[in-house]
């Protein structure tokens, strides 16, 4: 008899959902976590009295997780404090010149109507057309398997509204945005977001473009950190047996016969269990800890083609002065040219990138109790290869960061080198040491439609019977929403096979 | 009993030919189609478009992944 029914590798929201859901149905479940806390991408670390977060910085899209919350039998607005943002995004363009956008989307238009009377029209076209996309897709597409063409078939039949939206996959996001709007200054107001998904503007998918809109649907932080999302999903878990572990690193994935028995750990130790649903990257899992010869030929062929995700370089910062910013989240931005030339010069080539764009995350201005009284936090964070040419990022990271302080304190946050009081840096490198992940990749592997749905590695293995698979590097894919999605779909898909 | 034996008439050598022509033709219209259509493309789509088709060897090996 195995000493488990599951065994769940890595707590992040993935993970930690599918093993609350999994002890809620009643079977032995064991979560174990390489590092001292839940969440992963999703977490919240102290340094020197205040609290950062270590990557997602805001939660959106809430359906799925509201859903978790449900099936857990709570309530996702009255398990956390969840503090609205607004405005969306401060945008600070390469002058230091800045316009906000604010939730409503009506505000929104009178901001873009200022700027060109005829896109501020459009606005309210793409957000028309989003938010029935968003309606007709969310339910369907984030809480649905898409291991197979009939599983696709079945999201289809459930939602055949989705068709309607089937062009947006066939063409790029810089073209989605164009159409549009065709002010360059509302271009460069969404000229970033397509990174979101790891990929510039001219090779994002044209469905990424719904995030300019979605936001506008609400954005909110959890009091307390990001990390408060997968602890209140812990502690559900607790209530029906769920047991986590922490610093517990799998080595490997124990199988035979191509089906699971179990963990074993870098100390040694062996653990059985029936089921074992991962939460790591899954080229990580299926080369590294499940092992290649155990994987047949076109499965491996599949898993060796994937690309891992981009990975960031991000600079947390504590400091003794109110910033003069005006939003939870900025971003310093230029046109859709320049997001696609950094991509081709500088990313691929393997050059941190000269000019200073990317996401400026206050989370005191949303919850001042993260920081001392007077002082506050930032997240910077900006785009860099995972290999530099000719160096690596531990040489060049405090360089690096000073130069990217510097830059900001001239435009963006003026004074901000004279009131740091505490700094700390993730590296690609530190994001792949901390979260084990390949790369540093902080969505899992790349998003583009090749590797979406059916052909992003399957929620229920192909390869390997027992195993399913949780997080960013399965559907739908990374962020706080889809993450916590994929663990709704293992938990069900277990259910429905176990 | 006799055998019956069934003599397949073979098609001759000219049709066999005009067979695959008119399987293949549809290929012959939309390849140069799509090539017309790349090569009018700026240089943004044709990025878009190349970063998605050298990906789609690799799509049977995912859908097993």
């Amino acid at each position: 008899m195995a000493d488990y029914d599951v065994i769940v590798v890595g707590a992040g929201n993935g993970g930690i959902t599918a093993g609350a859901l999994l002890a809620k149905q009643g079977r032995k479940t064991l979560v174990l976590e390489q590092s001292n806390r839940v969440g992963g991408c999703c977490s919240t670390f102290e340094r020197d009295g205040y609290k950062f977060d270590l990557g997602a910085s805001i939660v959106e899209v809430v359906y799925p997780i509201e859903l978790a919350f449900k099936k857990l039998g709570s309530s996702f607005w009255e398990e956390l404090d969840l503090i609205p943002c607004d405005p969306i995004y401060s945008y600070i363009f390469q002058d230091g010149s800045r316009i906000n956008y604010p939730l409503s989307l009506e505000g929104t238009a009178e901001v873009i109507s200022k700027i060109d009377p005829e896109d501020g029209k459009k606005w309210f076209e793409l957000a028309d057309y989003f938010a029935e996309m968003m309606k007709k897709t969310i339910e369907a597409f984030f809480t649905s398997p898409a291991n197979n063409f009939i599983d696709m078939a079945k999201m289809v039949m459930k939602q055949p509204g989705i068709l309607k939206f089937l062009p947006l996959f066939a063409t790029s996001y810089q073209d989605v945005i164009k159409k549009y709007f065709k002010n360059d200054v509302v271009q460069q107001t969404m000229s970033f977001q397509s990174f979101y998904c790891g990929l510039p503007p001219e090779l994002a998918p044209g469905f990424i473009a719904l995030i300019p809109y979605s936001e506008h649907e609400g954005i909110w932080y959890p009091r307390g950190g990001m990390i408060q999302i997968p602890m209140a999903i812990k502690r559900l878990g607790e209530k029906y047996g769920l047991e986590v572990q922490f610093n517990k690193q799998v080595e490997k994935v124990l199988v035979r016969n191509r089906r699971v028995e179990g963990v074993r750990l870098t100390d040694g130790t062996e653990i059985t269990s029936d089921l074992v649903v991962s939460n790591v990257n899954a080229k990580k899992l299926y080369l590294d800890y499940i092992g290649e010869e155990h994987l047949p030929w076109l499965a491996r062929y599949g898993i060796k083609s994937y690309e891992v995700s981009m990975s960031c370089f991000m600079i947390y910062v504590g400091c003794d002065y109110r910033p003069p910013l005006e939003a939870h989240h900025s971003l310093t931005i230029g046109p859709l040219e320049m997001m696609n030339d950094f991509w081709w010069n500088d990313f691929k080539k393997g050059r941190a990138p000269e000019d200073v764009h990317g996401l400026i995350c206050w989370p005191t201005e949303s919850d001042p109790s993260l920081a001392p009284e007077g002082h506050h936090v930032l997240n910077i964070m900006g785009m860099g290869p995972y290999e530099l040419s000719g160096t690596n990022w531990d040489k060049e990271k405090q360089a690096y960061a000073e130069k990217m302080i510097n830059g900001l304190s001239k435009t963006a946050i003026p004074e901000l080198a004279d009131h740091i009081t505490m700094l700390d840096i993730s590296t690609p490198l530190d994001f792949e040491r901390r979260l084990l992940s390949p790369g540093g990749a902080i969505y899992g592997l790349q998003m583009d439609i090749p590797a979406q749905a059916t052909f992003r590695p399957s929620s229920k293995s192909k390869s390997i019977k027992g195993l399913y698979l949780t997080g960013a590097s399965t559907h739908p894919g990374g962020g706080v929403p889809s993450t916590i999605a994929s663990g709704l779909i293992a938990a069900e898909l277990i259910d429905k096979y176990e | 009993m006799a055998k019956k034996v069934r003599r397949m008439e073979s098609k001759p050598t000219n049709e066999k030919r005009k067979g695959i022509v008119y399987k293949l033709m549809p290929l012959f219209l939309i390849v140069p189609i799509f090539a017309v259509l790349y090569m009018r493309a700026d240089i943004s789509k044709r990025r878009f478009i190349k970063h998605l088709a050298k990906q789609i060897p690799y799509l049977p090996g995912r859908y097993f992944a």
